[in-house]
């Protein structure tokens, strides 16, 4: 499988998480990674992965934050 | 600290603060108001010539000042900015026009609903509805592009306009026009107004809070996170208006605040939009301002530029209602953001 990497750097909100949550619905999709640079965007993606049952974690690159989200197993 | 608790805190410290700007001498129902305080600060610097709207409000330099502020200790200041310029100012404009024709910004709203003015809750469905169209925009591809990193001596302008601003009304706050009526006249004592901005501001940058995102994010992420946020500010307010004994609930004689249901709905519906496609609700907008956020530096130039023209041309609500300029003004406001918002989602497309 490819691996899915999404830049959301530069764009303003919802549209970071937004794009988090298209890959979160498509249930085809176990983990994908995205690049933003504002902390509002990391804490939003982060915030929202939580409510909706992914884990993550955030790498520092530069001014820059790759986050990788991973869909938590049902009953795990 | 989780980030819901402190967004209810920094709520709940607003809607207080609403409260008790009104007691230390702000206009009733209006002891935040990023819209009005705008517009008076418009009127301070003449660039409107409505005689009871004019000063220059501590707060408003408080609220960008405090993110600044803040921002640059926390390693958030980050100057960006570019997407988008001249759509976001002429949405910025838009937005004060449809703000002064309801006669207050999303947390007035708040605030005067917490007071029992039942206009507010009417505005508050306008407002919903706007921000359900945008998020409806948003699912259909709008967006006003990325907004690069900028050298960073493009995120201090508004702060330094800010600061001088404050320096030269705090040493000669007589070379700025200054209502003798109206509410303009009605203000917090200085340091109080200065001090109780600089809280907003700080809070808000920390917290994120919005009144658009609130419902942005309820609509479209099915996220109560912001939500939770305005319950706080509603939520105090009301508690704090109860304890004051400034609650009167009805639609009749609310102060500085009109019965004309249309344009509570439409005016607050252009707010709640145009707040949706710019990413913030007017205090977000400053906040941002403040983080070196040009895009939304430029935002609040267009709502400067807003209040000065719905000041000279009659554009806005008074408690008589809104007159007919005012209702073409805000029909023009949604046609011009509806054709933006069409014609940003068709060029995205291609």
């Amino acid at each position: 499988m490819n691996e899915i990497t999404i830049d959301a750097r530069g764009l303003s909100c919802p549209e970071p998480v937004l794009k988090t949550r298209e890959q979160i619905l498509n249930q085809e999709v176990s983990e994908f990674k995205i690049l933003v640079d504002s902390e509002v965007a990391r804490d939003n993606i982060c915030n929202q992965a939580e409510l909706e049952s992914f884990s993550f974690s955030i790498e520092n690159q530069g001014e820059d934050y790759l986050i990788t989200l991973k869909r938590r197993k049902k009953n795990g | 600290m989780s980030s819901n608790k402190l967004v209810i805190i920094a709520g709940i410290i607003v809607g207080l603060l609403g409260s008790f700007l009104v007691l230390w001498g702000n206009p009733l129902n209006m002891g935040i108001c990023v819209a009005c305080f705008v517009r008076d600060i418009a009127g301070g610097l003449g660039l409107h010539r409505a005689t009871p709207v004019q000063y220059i409000r501590p707060e408003v330099i408080g609220f960008i000042l405090g993110s600044f502020i803040l921002s640059i200790f926390t390693g958030e200041f980050k100057p960006r900015g570019g997407s988008a310029p001249l759509i976001r100012f002429s949405l910025g404009i838009v937005m004060m026009i449809g703000a002064l024709a309801f006669l207050g910004c999303p947390l007035r709203m708040l605030l005067r609903l917490a007071a029992g003015d039942l206009n507010a809750l009417i505005g508050f469905f306008g407002f919903a509805g706007g921000i359900w169209v945008g998020s409806e925009f948003l699912k259909m591809g709008f967006s006003l592009g990325r907004s690069p990193a900028l050298n960073k001596t493009n995120g201090f302008i508004v702060p330094l306009i800010m600061a001088i601003l404050l320096i030269i009304f705090v040493i000669s706050p007589g070379i700025f026009l200054s209502s003798t009526t109206g509410p303009g006249s009605l203000k917090a004592p200085l340091l109080l107004a200065l001090g109780a901005g600089l809280l907003v501001g700080t809070l808000a940058q920390r917290s994120r809070l919005c009144t658009a995102g609130a419902l942005r994010d309820l609509f479209l992420i099915k996220n109560p996170h912001l939500f939770y946020g305005i319950v706080g500010i509603f939520a105090a307010a009301l508690l704090g208006n109860i304890i004051l004994g400034n609650f009167s609930l009805g639609f009749s004689d609310q102060p500085i605040a009109h019965t004309d249901a249309i344009w509570n709905f439409l005016g607050l519906g252009l707010v709640g939009l145009t707040a949706v496609m710019l990413g913030g609700c007017p205090l977000r907008q400053l906040i941002l301002a403040g983080e070196g956020n040009t895009d939304s530096g430029l935002v609040f130039m267009g709502m400067l530029a807003g209040a000065a023209l719905s000041h000279n041309f009659g554009l806005a609500g008074s408690p008589a209602g809104l007159d007919l300029p005012g209702q073409v003004a805000v029909i023009i406001g949604f046609i011009f953001t509806l054709a933006i918002a069409g014609s940003v989602i068709f060029f995205n497309k291609k």
